[in-house]
């Protein structure tokens, strides 16, 4: 049986961690807030743009750009994994490792070269014990994405696919679905995958292209790829602080139970100590007596 | 006067405006134009400049980088990679980035295309205001 000043050493060492867990707790709930509106904000902007793309090509318009070339056979992929820079976050950081690491296997097992881009420290940290090589690793980006780190991804990604030097281009993240929902996901960027809308295609032969349907296209797609590395930066961003959240909130019910137990286990221990106590005067007194 | 006109005006980050209006101004890249109500559908892409956006309220000057206008059904989007109310400009600032961007040496065509897009970023803020 522990002794009463080692519970209490115990007790205290675990209320310091609920102090710290239920502080962490309330930073990633402010944290989420704010991560969250930002993917809302950016929503409108891609839907918008997508359907613009869509609605173009659905008019009949026959376009050639290099974005969308066809691939005839896959050489080279690349993958980027979206994760972040620090754990405490339960399963965040490894499930984007485990998924990337699976990808990049499926690819070779096809015979298909892989390079791979990672974001974050935690990914890194991953590949690099594991000695999985990775062609770049980007640990820049901080707790709200902005528009210009879309660009930095789309501009390479973008430039080594036109040259044909990627015949692929995967994102794999955790996609935010809803409060409640985050799920890792594996998106293609590239090739753009065009949803055709053949609903309007009789209206949009009417419309007026300024200055041609060709040049809006072509300034049109490679924001529409932007949209989508940012969007997914910041979807990424918001699914951290909510995985942190929960394991923070976990963490801080787990230091209360223990808590309890351990406030039982004094106060048993210190009752018997005062009942051997007493049984000790008790018996002293009657051997006097 | 009726307002007629349904406008959203996205950026990447945030929704600057979504109302109804009479009139929207647009710098359109060949010309700048204005959409009335009733306007042929139309896209274009757009260069940076000022877009105003005129209701019942009063009018509204955003200065934007450089985008595209959708109009359709008298709904007009604008989708502009980025984007400023008049009051937030600060003239002595822009003026300076102005400058600098100027000074700037460039050593492949990207690069001078991006300069170049800057430089008319600047000055369209500038005019704006001044």
């Amino acid at each position: 049986m522990a002794t009463l000043r080692e519970i209490k050493k115990r007790t205290t060492a675990v209320k310091n961690t609920k102090q710290i867990t239920s502080t962490m707790e309330m930073v990633a709930t402010a944290k989420s807030k704010k991560a969250v509106d930002r993917v809302h904000a950016a929503q409108p902007y891609a839907h918008k743009i997508k359907e613009l793309i869509a609605s173009i090509s659905s008019g009949g318009v026959t376009i050639k750009n290099p974005l969308l070339r066809k691939v005839e056979k896959i050489k080279k992929v690349a993958i980027l994994a979206v994760a972040g820079n620090r754990g405490l976050c339960g399963g965040f950081n490894n499930n984007v490792v485990k998924m990337a690491i699976k990808r990049i296997e499926h690819w070779k097992s096809q015979g298909v070269e892989v390079e791979a881009h990672l974001v974050g420290k935690k990914v890194k940290s991953v590949f690099t014990f594991q000695k999985v090589p990775y062609e770049k690793s980007y640990t820049h980006i901080q707790d709200s994405p902005n528009y210009e780190n879309g660009l930095e991804f789309s501009e390479y990604f973008m430039k080594a696919f036109t040259e044909e030097k990627l015949d692929r281009v995967e994102i794999i993240y955790t996609a935010y679905k809803s409060s409640s929902e985050q799920k890792t996901v594996t998106e293609t960027v590239m090739p753009i995958e065009i949803e055709e809308d053949i609903k309007e295609k009789k209206e949009l032969v009417n419309t007026i292209y300024e200055p041609d349907a060709k040049l809006i296209l072509d300034s049109l797609l490679p924001r529409a790829i932007t949209t989508v590395f940012y969007q997914s930066l910041l979807e990424s961003t918001a699914s951290e602080q909510i995985a942190r959240r929960i394991a923070m909130k976990n963490a801080t019910d787990a230091a209360s139970d223990m808590i309890k137990d351990l406030t039982r286990a004094y106060n048993r221990a210190r009752q018997a100590k005062i009942t051997q106590e007493i049984s000790e005067i008790v018996a002293g007194a009657d051997a006097i007596g | 006067m009726k307002d007629e006109l349904t406008v959203t005006l996205i950026a990447p980050d945030r929704k600057l405006f979504e109302g109804k209006a009479q009139m929207v101004s647009l710098p359109g890249e060949r010309a700048a134009f204005s959409v009335l109500k009733s306007h042929a559908p139309l896209v274009s892409s757009l260069e940076p400049g000022v877009v105003t956006i005129e209701s019942e309220e009063g009018k509204k000057t955003f200065i934007i980088d450089s985008g595209f206008a959708e109009v359709k059904n008298n709904n007009v989007t604008v989708l502009v990679e980025g984007a400023m109310l008049q009051d937030e400009i600060n003239i002595e600032e822009e003026k300076k980035l102005l400058e600098e961007e100027i000074k700037k040496t460039t050593t492949s065509e990207k690069e001078y295309k991006t300069k170049e897009q800057n430089i008319l970023k600047y000055r369209a803020r500038i005019r704006a205001v001044s």
